[in-house]
């Protein structure tokens, strides 16, 4: 929700991994990575809506998508990596989900992301490595 | 059928200025002359984007507006236009705000061209992913843009 007061939020650490979802009209192919990649246009809002990874899990983020009726793939970057393109990273908390968060431009809050900070988003992600989590008494094995 | 004014002389001015941002469009009806087969395939994708509904990111993205459509196609008729060969297709997608982008990769060079939900026109310059320039489109900076895409590599940079 659009407010005049963003600000950065130390309490995110710049360690701190940031879910943003994409849906599939915005994923393309990086022939340089030969793999799929995603538009800088993913990233060309006013108010980049994110999720704190360590506040949330990646099935509550995709099960939000889908109430929302969208199919989100997960790209993941570092809050610590959104500041150095001069972003700031402030919570957001909406009712049914607290670990909103928001990024926004440092220099000029509100208004759209640069083209060359929504470029460098996309350059510097990547995937999620999401995995359903297996219920209590399950057991996975793995190699 | 789409209409897309594509007569204008807007040689060395923006896509779009305040307070007129758009050249004056016949809306969703007539035709696209096409001057070369290369821009079949782009406005194919910019006009799959116009169906799109109001929140298609999940994020209450809005739905792409004609305006923006009519511009997205007018610069894919432009970038047609110029007869650069040899051009690959363009990505063509929605932005989070309700514009079009048209991005372009040819080996470690990069350029997206991005249609504002206002009309006006920016770019971004890239090289191995690195940003290099950004800044409003012109009608004669496309002609720069597009060259500076498929043209050699400094050997410098090497």
């Amino acid at each position: 929700m659009a407010r005049p007061n963003w600000a950065d939020d130390p309490s995110i650490p710049d360690e701190a991994i940031l879910w943003r979802g994409i849906v599939s009209r915005q994923i393309r192919p990086n022939p340089r990575t030969q793999t799929d990649g995603v538009s800088q246009g993913a990233f060309e809002t006013q108010e980049l809506s994110v999720n704190v990874a360590a506040e949330t899990t990646a099935a509550a983020v995709l099960a939000k998508g889908k109430r929302r009726g969208v199919e989100w793939r997960l790209w993941e970057f570092t809050a610590g990596q959104a500041r150095s393109l001069g972003l700031i990273v402030d919570r957001d908390p909406e009712s049914d989900d607290p670990s909103h968060a928001v990024i926004v431009r440092a220099d000029a809050p509100g208004l759209r992301l640069r083209g060359s900070q929504a470029k460098q988003l996309a350059e510097i992600g990547r995937w999620a490595s999401v995995s359903i989590s297996p219920g209590p008494s399950s057991t996975v094995s793995v190699g | 059928m789409i209409a897309a004014e594509t007569s204008a002389t807007l040689t060395g001015v923006p896509y779009a200025t305040s307070p007129a941002p758009f050249i004056p469009y016949e809306g969703l009806s007539g035709d696209v002359i096409l001057e070369s087969t290369w821009a079949i395939s782009p406005i194919r994708a910019v006009l799959e984007l116009a169906s799109l509904p109001e929140n298609w990111d999940g994020y209450g993205s809005p739905s792409i507006s004609v305006e923006v459509v009519n511009q997205a196609i007018r610069l894919v008729l432009d970038v047609a236009r110029l007869g650069i060969d040899p051009l690959p297709e363009p990505f063509v997608g929605p932005t989070a705000g309700g514009g079009i982008i048209l991005e372009w990769n040819l080996g470690k060079r990069e350029l997206s061209l991005s249609v504002l939900p206002d009309g006006m026109v920016e770019h971004v310059k890239s090289d191995s992913g690195e940003p290099l320039e950004e800044g409003q489109a012109t009608w004669a900076l496309l002609r720069e843009l597009v060259s500076w895409l498929v043209g050699p590599t400094d050997p410098r940079a090497a």
